[in-house]
């Protein structure tokens, strides 16, 4: 972020920024910017001398859905799609063409520079989908049934 | 103080010094580990916390009010998609049953008239304690640049909502002054690091 942005908020806020993992306070794994006129002394340091309660996937999924690991990095809510974590890699699928290419068209960036995010082909989406059929290890992995997926209520998780 | 760019620096008023004073005084009384317990939250008063989140989302900030056992009186989640309403609804039934969770659109539609409906909503007639939010931030980073073109910085159509937290946190501020003996708004605004983090593609 360039820093006459950075100044535009203080200059507003009245405060300077406190860069923390948001893990440190929230479902996501991620070092952010906060400007807050709590004192900096109250935020917690790290997560080892952290002892609230900190929310965790799961704790923001709704039902039936299983959240594999405790934080995902990013997290996006959307109409239409899922997009499932895991521990081993980065798996996601959508449901039709039109969100591929819209979520390709968004994130085209990010995934050329990525350590391990790309765009899936149509094809990939479908064999995502019958290994998912197929496996029950991947099954489990489901955020709902087919059901549910249908109501609007969904969600994209990007994580390892 | 002039910072570059012609913008004039605020200055901390008394209010808001006394009101990190009373936070850093309780802090310095507690074990270290166990920031913002119970007794450092009587600052919201007996009938609750009452939030008001900008950009909410799937309101995340939410279930961590929750499980510091915080009694919330009202909670306004100011969110644009429709789906994540949608989940917010369905994770926190019990304030919605009451009442105590209430949402709004667009954060555009929040103005004098619709916050001064939202004072008389909840157990008492209050302000809120606690203004949060994180804008759009893709103006600022990353997706801002996808045709190698400049970024939209705080132009952008996403980018310049953050003048929107400013906006209201500035219509709370005075709605709160207005209000006898309701403390000055608590704020926290997250927004994305620096340039140089962004080709991680899990930031």
């Amino acid at each position: 972020m360039e820093d006459r942005i950075k100044k535009e908020i203080t200059n507003w806020l009245g405060v300077v920024p406190t860069r923390l993992n948001a893990d440190l306070f929230s479902p996501a794994s991620r070092p952010r910017d906060f400007y807050t006129n709590l004192p900096v002394e109250l935020l917690p340091a790290d997560t080892e001398t952290n002892d609230m309660k900190i929310p965790t996937l799961q704790q923001i999924l709704t039902p039936p859905a299983q959240a594999l690991i405790p934080k995902a990095k990013c997290i996006i809510t959307s109409n239409g799609a899922e997009v499932y974590a895991t521990g081993r890699t980065n798996l996601f699928y959508q449901h039709d063409k039109k969100w591929i290419d819209h979520f390709n068209r968004v994130y085209r960036n990010r995934y050329d520079r990525s350590l391990g995010f790309r765009n899936l082909s149509i094809e990939e989406v479908e064999k995502v989908r019958s290994d998912e059929e197929r496996s029950d290890e991947l099954a489990a992995l489901a955020l709902g049934t087919k059901d549910r997926r249908s109501e609007a209520a969904t969600f994209y998780i990007i994580a390892q | 103080m002039d910072m570059g760019g012609g913008y004039e620096e605020k200055e901390f008023t008394l209010e808001t010094f006394q009101q990190q004073q009373y936070l850093i005084d309780n802090a310095n009384k507690m074990n270290r580990s166990a920031q913002l317990t119970k007794r450092d939250l009587s600052f919201f008063g007996q009938e609750g916390i009452r939030v008001l989140s900008l950009f909410g989302g799937i309101e995340a900030s939410l279930v961590a009010i929750k499980q510091l056992s915080l009694k919330v009186d009202l909670y306004v989640s100011c969110e644009l998609d429709e789906d994540a309403r949608k989940v917010t609804a369905a994770n926190h039934v019990d304030l919605l049953a009451k009442a105590k969770l209430v949402f709004v659109n667009d954060v555009l539609d929040i103005d004098a008239s619709l916050l001064a409906g939202l004072q008389k909503t909840g157990s008492i007639e209050g302000g809120f304690h606690l203004v949060i939010g994180g804008s759009p931030c893709q103006d600022f980073s990353f997706q801002g640049n996808l045709n190698g073109g400049p970024r939209a910085g705080l132009e952008g159509d996403r980018g310049k909502l953050v003048y929107e937290f400013f906006r209201v946190l500035s219509l709370v501020e005075r709605m709160n002054a207005r209000i006898k003996g309701f403390p000055k708004p608590i704020f926290v605004y997250e927004v994305r690091m620096d340039d140089e983090q962004i080709n991680d593609p899990s930031s």
